[in-house]
C-alpha cells in the first residue's frame, strides 16, 4: 500500500498520515534531516530534545523540556517535572547562638514530587551554638508525618561527639532539615553545640513536595 | 556571534502559607537563541531577613506575611520543636 494522507476517515481523527508498509513514517526538517519518525514497532523516535507542555526544546543534547514553571498533573502516572539547580543554604541553631559558614552550597533534582540534594558546609567561626542545627532547603516539603524523611551526613572535625552519630530529617511541610546526634536511645537535639570553626557538613538527601 | 546572559527572578510561590520559594534564572542566549538555562532558590519565611531582596520578593513576602500568617508560623515552628523526635 502507497503512503496516504486522508481526512476524517478514521473516527477521531482529523487528519491521517500514513506510511508505507515497507517503512516507517518520518517526519522530516526543510534540508531534509528527519527529526521524528514513527514506527509500529518501535514507537515514536525523537532526533533530539521534546518539548512538552509547549516548553521549547533544549537545543543542547537529547532530551525531555519541561516548562520552566511546572503544569502539575494530578495523574499518578504522569511525570510532570524536571528541574536541577543550586540553592542558598542557610544554617541556623535551634536554641541559642549562631554558627558562620566560609563556605556552603548545595545542589538540587527535582524529578516529579521527588526533590534530591546534595550539599556541604564548612564552617569557619561560631558563637556559643547550642540547640539542633537548622538548613534551610530550595522547596518546601509535603504536609504529614509520612514526608519527614530521613538524611544522611559526613561529618568531620566537631567538638567531641563521635562524627558516626550525626543524623538527620527534612520537616514536612518546611523547606528545612534538622540534624541531631544519635548517640543514645532517643535523638539528642545538641548537634550545633559540636559545631567549631573547622567542622565540616557534607549531606545527602531526598524528600516529596 | 554574541554570548549574552541575564539574571532575573523568574519565579515566586507561596507554598504553605508562609514559605515564599523564589528562583532565579540565568540565561544564557547567543545572537539571541536560547543556549542554556540554570537556576538558583532559596526560601524565605517569617522570620527571613529580607532587607537584600529584590523589592518583587519584598512586596510579596509583605503581602503574605499578614499578622495571621505570622502566627500561624510561630505555632508551626513550637510544634515542630514539641515533635522533635
Amino acid at each position: 500500500m502507497a503512503s496516504t494522507i486522508s481526512a476524517g476517515t478514521t473516527s477521531g481523527t482529523a487528519i491521517a498520515i500514513a506510511g508505507d508498509t515497507s517503512g516507517a513514517l518520518a517526519l522530516q526538517t526543510n534540508n531534509g534531516t528527519t527529526a521524528v519518525t514513527i514506527n509500529t514497532a518501535q514507537g515514536v523516535q525523537a532526533l533530539n530534545c521534546i518539548g512538552v507542555g509547549n516548553a521549547t526544546p533544549s537545543t543542547s543534547g537529547a532530551g525531555i523540556s519541561f516548562p520552566a514553571t511546572q503544569s502539575a498533573s494530578s495523574d499518578a502516572n504522569t511525570l510532570d517535572d524536571y528541574e536541577e539547580g543550586t540553592w542558598t543554604i542557610t544554617v541556623t541553631t535551634g536554641t541559642s547562638g549562631s554558627v558562620t559558614a566560609s563556605a556552603k552550597t548545595g545542589a538540587y533534582t527535582k524529578v516529579g514530587r521527588l526533590v534530591t540534594i546534595t550539599g556541604y558546609i564548612d564552617f569557619s567561626s561560631v558563637s556559643s551554638p547550642v540547640g539542633y542545627l537548622r538548613l534551610s532547603l530550595p522547596f518546601t516539603s509535603a504536609s504529614g508525618a509520612s514526608f519527614e524523611s530521613a538524611a544522611s551526613f559526613m561529618v568531620n572535625s566537631v567538638v567531641s561527639a563521635n562524627v558516626a552519630d550525626f543524623v538527620g530529617t527534612v520537616n514536612n511541610n518546611a523547606a528545612t532539615l534538622d540534624i541531631y546526634l544519635g548517640n543514645a536511645s532517643i535523638l539528642s537535639a545538641t548537634s550545633a553545640n559540636q559545631v567549631q570553626a573547622s567542622t565540616s557538613i557534607r549531606f545527602q538527601a531526598s524528600y516529596m513536595v | 556571534m554574541a554570548l549574552t546572559e541575564n539574571t532575573s527572578i523568574d519565579q515566586i510561590e507561596i507554598v504553605a502559607d508562609w514559605n515564599i520559594q523564589v528562583r532565579q534564572a540565568t540565561v544564557i542566549e547567543r545572537d539571541g537563541d536560547f543556549v542554556s538555562r540554570t537556576f538558583h532558590r532559596w526560601v524565605l519565611t517569617p522570620d527571613s531577613d529580607i532587607s537584600n531582596q529584590e523589592q518583587k520578593v519584598k512586596d510579596i513576602c509583605n503581602a503574605a506575611w499578614t499578622d495571621a500568617v505570622k502566627a500561624a508560623y510561630e505555632t508551626f515552628k513550637e510544634e515542630q520543636v514539641r515533635t522533635l523526635p
